[in-house]
């Protein structure tokens, strides 16, 4: 179970990211100034420390260095209200891992933490089968029930990223970034019409359904 | 204005001497209008009185010489008559202008003297004489007992033609008086004349710079009433001066300017509050209605997911506006790196395409190989994904949706056409204005608050390029976008590209 660390200075927001979080397995330690955030990611090892840039006493930026320069690699997510290039180069220069722009979906925050979790970890081939669903990435092949199903190569991706994330729900922005590389907040019917597409040939041949769509959220495979 | 901003340390001493006291231009041109016309009435004056003191010096003079060739004349007759000389040097010495002569020989023997002239003009006071007469230059002025007199003397022979030194010495001297009593009252009449120029001028410099300065006051006037309330006041430039009729012109010009940037802000204003107004109000009453009773989980989800699409609505909106509001400012930078535009053409074709076959519509893309582009990547394609998702949705079944790009010039131009329903002429210019929206009842359902194209623009605009659009009503709509490619084009182009394109 992944230990993180949130320096968020607003308590309601503070308050509902610490729960999602908890709710989907992490747990979260709170911190709501900069001082206090800085003397935890230094004592307490942590596997991911989500920042914000604003914060009474010490900035985000301030706390990043610090920790950097006290040779701890621990990945760094920052949680910003400004989004311009300045400052997302900054936060990626210091050697931040990713920055997030409020506002932002749960999911998203959700996605890009698991991300970075992921990163240290090897990938997990078996991740590719689900129930009676196997996709195999070295042969490009994909079956259900012993049935070959055929799909594009766009559809194919697709599957696969589900299949990697079963059981979480990925929002149609990291979609659309990781199947089509659109690096911004995309048409979001368009993204449901791959989806579409992709059931009609994985799940309407089929009772059991395998694709779920979660209202404002996005899609999961369960 | 300027004296409030401190300037830096380095210009201190030079800002302090501009930062005097600034002086009304009324006040300068009274100034410089009293000390020129001034200066020319004591110059006049002067020259005046120059004159009439020269003319009577030379009056005087003559009287002098006339005197002096007179008794010479008497002097030198083959027969001297002193009776002749005694009347001659006595004639005019009772008369108002006394004038006496003298006649002495070198050793100081008196031969003539006019009466009293011995007590009012005393020998030694003059000046030594003149070789002779006719070298005689002019007279000298002298004071005697209070009285001004003017006095020459020469020297004289008794004979004519006589090789024999001139013996004797004649002394003439003539009360001026009269004259010095002119020149005092002249002098008073000047100094009275001057002090009168002096008053009028300042009046007349200190009318005209008021007269003149009136269309300027008048102008001061008119801008100083311009509220935001009262932008669509206009300066009356009929009957302002020629100098001033451009000031006027020009400021009227910038009313223009603010006035429609004016109205376009709090339009657009009124534009956000609306668009706003939408998904708070749908947020705000379904919360409302569901805290009203006790509800099932699933209602209490339902609400919870509704909710949640108003949030994502108004979220994307103000990601859009705070987008739009950065490429306005001058100083954004932009994140650029080099791409190969065949290669982000397809990807956004592949996105496209089945949401372009549900439509029934055939997505086709055409690309000059080896195409680089020098752009924000991230702003690059959605502003091609604005366009094509634009297209797809203006385009009847059956339709043919084409983009492509190309290698032109010094730009990567890259186009999106479509055989769709086409924009009307009229709404043509205002397509990429902010929540401009050709169809006004079109609701904000499927989450197009009308930002797409003004985003587009933004987009070009932002890497120094331009968006042109074309259309036909019932035949279809072609947007182009240029970005220059860097490096190929010089930096004055750009802004040219710029200015011109916005």
């Amino acid at each position: 179970m992944a230990k993180l660390l949130l320096v968020e200075d607003e308590e309601r927001a503070a308050a509902y990211l610490g729960t999602g979080l908890a709710e989907h397995g992490f747990v979260v330690d709170i911190c709501r100034d900069g001082e206090e955030g800085l003397h935890n990611a230094l004592e307490i090892d942590y596997a991911l420390i989500i920042l914000d840039v604003m914060l009474p006493g010490r900035d985000g930026w301030s706390i990043l260095q610090e920790i950097r320069r006290q040779g701890c690699h621990t990945p760094v997510l920052f949680l910003s209200a400004r989004d311009a290039v300045e400052d997302r180069v900054k936060g990626l220069e210091l050697g931040g891992d990713d920055y997030l722009v409020k506002p932002f979906a749960f999911s998203e925050l959700l996605a890009r933490v698991r991300s970075l979790l992921r990163r240290t970890r090897t990938r997990n081939d078996d991740l590719h089968d689900f129930m009676d669903l196997s996709l195999d990435p070295r042969r490009h092949r994909v079956t259900r029930g012993g049935k070959p199903i055929e799909l594009t190569p766009k559809e194919f991706l697709l599957l696969s990223l589900m299949l990697e994330h079963q059981g979480e729900v990925l929002s149609r922005t990291l979609i659309a970034e990781q199947v089509w590389d659109m690096n911004f907040d995309a048409d979001s019917n368009v993204v449901d019409v791959h989806i579409r597409r992709l059931r009609a040939k994985v799940d309407d041949p089929f009772d059991r359904k395998l694709i779920h769509t979660v209202r404002g959220l996005g899609y999961v495979v369960r | 204005m300027l004296s409030a901003d401190r300037p830096p340390a380095a210009h201190q001493g030079r800002a302090s001497a501009r930062n005097r006291k600034p002086r009304s231009l009324a006040t300068r041109l009274t100034a410089w209008y009293i000390v020129s016309s001034f200066s020319l009435v004591l110059v006049s004056t002067g020259i005046l009185y120059a004159a009439l003191l020269s003319g009577l010096v030379h009056q005087d003079d003559q009287i002098l010489f006339n005197k002096m060739h007179v008794v010479r004349g008497l002097v030198q007759a083959l027969v001297p008559n002193d009776a002749n000389i005694a009347q001659e040097i006595g004639e005019d010495a009772d008369a108002p202008r006394q004038t006496y002569v003298r006649v002495q020989t070198r050793d100081g023997t008196i031969l003539h003297e006019s009466p009293g002239m011995a007590t009012d003009v005393h020998r030694s006071l003059f000046p030594a004489p003149y070789p002779s007469i006719d070298e005689a230059q002019g007279g000298t002025m002298i004071w005697m007992n209070g009285r001004p007199l003017r006095v020459v003397s020469a020297r004289l022979s008794s004979r004519i033609g006589t090789a024999v030194p001139p013996e004797l010495v004649i002394q003439v001297a003539t009360d001026v008086s009269a004259d010095e009593n002119l020149l005092a009252w002249y002098r008073a009449a000047l100094i009275a004349v001057v002090v009168a120029a002096l008053l009028i001028c300042a009046a007349a410099g200190h009318q005209i710079a008021r007269v003149g300065l009136s269309p300027l006051r008048a102008i001061s006037h008119a801008t100083g009433k311009i509220g935001t309330t009262t932008l669509s006041t206009r300066i009356e430039v009929d009957g302002l001066p020629t100098e001033l009729r451009e000031l006027a012109l020009t400021f009227n010009q910038m009313l223009n300017r603010l006035e429609s940037s004016f109205s376009r802000l709090s339009q657009f204003s009124d534009d956000i509050a609306h668009e706003l107004r939408t998904p708070i109000s749908n947020m705000l009453v379904a919360t409302e209605v569901a805290l009203n009773r006790a509800r099932t989980v699933e209602e209490y989800r339902d609400i919870l997911e509704s909710n949640l699409e108003d949030s994502a609505q108004l979220s994307r909106m103000v990601q859009s506006l705070l987008f739009l509001a950065r490429a306005d400012n001058p100083g954004t930078k932009i994140d650029r790196e080099i791409i190969d535009v065949e290669h982000e053409l397809a990807l956004i074709h592949d996105f496209y395409e089945a949401a372009a076959i549900e439509s029934g519509l055939k997505l086709l893309k055409s690309c000059d190989s080896k195409l680089d582009a020098t752009v924000d990547r991230t702003l690059f394609q959605r502003a091609i994904s604005n366009l094509v998702a634009n297209a797809i949705a203006h385009t009847p079944r059956g339709g043919t949706v084409h983009l492509s790009g190309r290698d032109y010039r010094e730009f990567v131009l890259v186009e999106v056409s479509d055989t769709g329903d086409g924009i009307a002429p009229d709404h043509l210019p205002y397509v990429f204005d902010r929540f401009y929206r050709v169809d006004q009842t079109r609701s904000t359902d499927s989450g197009h608050v009308g930002l797409g194209l003004s985003i587009v623009k933004s987009v070009a605009l932002l890497h120094g390029g331009s968006v042109e659009i074309d259309s036909v009503e019932a035949k279809g709509t072609c947007v182009a976008l240029r970005f220059p490619k860097m490096g190929t084009l010089p930096p004055q182009l750009q802004d040219y590209e710029i200015v011109n394109r916005a």
